[in-house]
């Protein structure tokens, strides 16, 4: 499997809201980090933060816009993540029934068919406007 | 040149702080996204707003992470800019003095020797956070 069939198929996992799945396809120690999420999360903590996005957005779908290997299995990709917040947020504030259309892009670092680390550029303060919440 | 090499070109530009090299390696009709404004800047609205990131952060220095060609000279880019911000914004919000660090993802188009179109990814509210105000 090359490097970008293993991101479209953590992608797949991100679209079947499957945390356990995008979990495995990280290898033992994988790190992800995004805006949000905060640097370097590990295992469990990339579970939690996969779960926490599915349950505030029960249809949070992912769309890559652009994908290619820059080079030794790291793996640049432009997406569009599509979602209703109707479900309670990470914080536990309550829904707010707006829609979020967020882009952003990920670098994915792969080594045979796992991912080694996954940096996510996006924007928060797009999410905030769109759910008309206060920046912090 | 390769596509690689204009992307570098963009890059040497920028730490110059060489506004004019900078706006005339996008090709007529070049188009510029970022989640600063609302729409694509193309021609002298791109070469206004390196003006403007100049005049707020006259000491920019762009540290190139990685980058590589995509595929058909879409070449990706991970960033870190570097910057004080000594002089006011385009919204005519006066220094701060500090100095902010930021991670910045970028996917050039690049069509012969220029850009023909780029999609820059950051995070406002780590910047706003940096600068030490609320974010918008």
């Amino acid at each position: 499997m090359n490097a970008i069939e293993v991101v479209k198929r953590y992608v797949d996992a991100w679209n079947r809201h499957d945390a356990d799945a995008i979990v495995a396809l990280f290898v033992e120690g994988g790190t992800y980090s995004n805006p949000m999420a905060g640097q370097g999360l590990t295992g469990q903590a990339i579970a939690s933060f996969a779960k926490a996005v599915f349950t505030a957005y029960p249809d949070a779908s992912f769309e890559i816009v652009s994908i290619g290997d820059t080079g030794g299995g790291l793996v640049a990709w432009q997406w569009l993540a599509r979602s209703t917040n109707t479900g309670p947020l990470a914080d536990g504030s309550p829904p707010t029934g707006r829609s979020v259309t967020l882009p952003g892009a990920s670098f994915t670092q792969v080594e045979s068919d796992k991912i080694r680390s996954e940096q996510a550029y996006h924007d928060r303060q797009t999410i905030d406007e769109q759910l008309g919440l206060k920046a912090n | 040149m390769n596509a690689l090499e204009v992307s570098q070109r963009v890059i040497d530009a920028w730490n110059r702080q060489d506004a004019d090299a900078i706006a005339a390696l996008y090709a007529e009709g070049a188009t510029y996204h970022t989640v600063r404004f609302d729409h694509p800047l193309k021609g002298k609205a791109i070469a206004d707003f390196i003006k403007s990131v100049l005049a707020a952060y006259p000491d920019l220095r762009f540290e190139v992470i990685s980058r590589g060609d995509t595929g058909g000279g879409l070449v990706a880019t991970q960033l870190v800019l570097h910057a004080t911000h000594t002089g006011p914004f385009m919204d005519g919000t006066p220094p701060t003095g500090r100095t902010v660090t930021y991670p910045v993802a970028s996917f050039a188009q690049i069509e012969g020797d220029k850009i023909r179109s780029e999609h820059v990814y950051l995070d406002r509210q780590t910047v706003s956070e940096q600068l030490g105000r609320k974010a918008k």
